[in-house]
């Protein structure tokens, strides 16, 4: 039944449908730590008696439920010790690692997508002067100011100057880091190397 | 008399058959996935392996894309460039990145396997994650194509077939994207080459050995409706995923 949802990941993945790829920022909850009650249970039951198999099975299930899937191989990866060659444990270990390959699989997709459609754009902005492009990229990337550059680089190049900023690059760049402690540094009176105002009784 | 000879003489021959190995283990299921990554498959043009289909459709984008390069002519520029597309991103005819993404799946298939190493259960999700640059340079061979077959200059068609050319070659051979000097150090820089490397490396690990799989046991894998793996030897038939 895994290996069918694993499959219909997959399948969906290469079909190109949303809904399959919107899972993927679960990793990112079970790496905050916020467990739901279906976890929290299992491993408080777990923690009770960390010989029992089912209750360890209860809490990968748990997490696997959660996407947590690196978490899951984890807690299945614990109970090796205690049931070397348990036929049903490798079973479940396969599976929760081939989800972690399904989970990397589909990132890597939806990633590679979005990374090439960003190049597409950031390369036809900077070398062919291609205004959408521009507008385009910068819809991720609003404070690049490199890429804001050749966005007013690209509309001179259209002879669309009215577009081109005043201060292009200026505009989008970061705030300078901050220079009050060196103005501080400055008006602050520096103690003298010498001095013939030095306190009686110190010799140079 | 003439005829106790003639049964020690078959006996012999038996036996010195069987010390020679004729008798063989039939491979793992898992291994024979495997193999249907790295040597072959049923359903690929030629029957060869999904990693194979990958590398053979990379060089076929990398000399279309250079031909393509080389041409003023913006209609055949045009036509290269569509080709070098369709051997990249193509689904129903085995591109690069459909190929790949079918030997990462054989992959996942191996470490699911009943007889699966910890070494490949391992190895799977590393190399399911390791694919991405790779699939990325195919999508966007996919769009800088798209633009040349619409692009109205030569000028601006040879900008972005450069381009795609310089990723075809990346796609095979990896590149050097971190400055230390070193084509493919890191995932971010792979290639097909540097795929086909991890994969002998994780077979390299194998215990038992992996053994290149024979073609009998490579075309004749079938999934049963309880979800496991065995050989077809009546010849039952069947059609799940390129497995007779």
């Amino acid at each position: 039944m895994r290996k069918l949802a694993v499959l219909a990941a997959l399948c969906a993945a290469l079909a190109g449908i949303p809904g399959a790829l919107a899972q993927t920022p679960a990793s990112a909850k079970c790496a905050s730590g916020i467990a739901a009650p279906a976890v929290q249970q299992a491993r408080t039951a777990l923690e009770r008696d960390p010989a029992a198999l089912e209750e360890r099975f209860r809490l990968a299930s748990a997490l696997l439920d959660q996407q947590c899937y690196e978490e899951a191989v984890q807690v299945l990866e614990a109970g090796e010790a205690t049931n070397p060659q348990n036929a049903a444990l490798a079973a479940r270990l396969r599976a929760a690692r081939s989800m972690i390959s399904e989970q990397r699989y589909i990132e890597g997709v939806t990633q590679a997508e979005e990374s090439a459609k960003l190049q597409r754009n950031l390369f036809r902005c900077k070398k062919l002067a291609d205004l959408s492009a521009c507008d385009e990229a910068l819809k991720s990337r609003r404070n690049d100011p490199e890429l804001n550059a050749a966005r007013a680089d690209a509309a001179l190049r259209q002879g669309k100057t009215a577009e081109v900023p005043a201060a292009p690059v200026k505009a989008v760049m970061p705030a300078p880091p901050p220079v009050k402690p060196r103005v501080a540094a400055a008006a602050k009176p520096k103690a003298p190397l010498y001095s013939n105002d030095a306190p009686p009784g110190q010799s140079h | 008399m003439k005829h106790s000879a003639r049964i020690g003489r078959f006996a012999g021959v038996v036996l010195l058959a069987m010390a020679g190995g004729c008798v063989t283990r039939p491979p793992t299921i898992a291994h024979v996935h495997i193999g249907h990554a790295l040597t072959g498959v049923r359903v690929t043009p030629g029957e060869e392996g999904y990693l194979v289909t990958a590398e053979r459709r990379a060089r076929e984008t990398l000399d279309l894309a250079k031909k393509a390069r080389a041409s003023g002519d913006l209609g055949e520029i045009k036509t290269d460039t569509a080709a070098a597309v369709h051997a990249t991103v193509a689904e129903d005819d085995f591109g690069v990145k459909h190929a790949l993404m079918m030997a990462a799946h054989h992959i996942t298939f191996a470490a699911t396997s009943e007889d699966a190493s910890l070494n490949v259960q391992r190895a799977a999700p590393v190399f399911a994650g390791d694919i991405a640059r790779v699939l990325e340079r195919c999508e966007l061979i996919g769009l800088l194509g798209r633009d040349v077959v619409a692009s109205a200059s030569v000028h601006d068609a040879q900008i972005s077939v450069e381009e795609i050319a310089k990723l075809a070659d990346a796609n095979l051979s990896g590149e050097e994207a971190n400055g230390d000097g070193v084509v493919g150090s890191v995932p971010q820089e792979y290639g097909l080459k540097q795929l086909r490397k991890e994969l002998e490396d994780m077979v390299a690990r194998e215990s038992p050995r992996y053994v290149t799989v024979d073609q009998w046991y490579l075309f004749n894998l079938v999934r049963l409706p309880n979800g496991r793996w065995v050989f077809d030897k009546l010849g039952r038939g069947g059609n799940i995923d390129g497995y007779k």
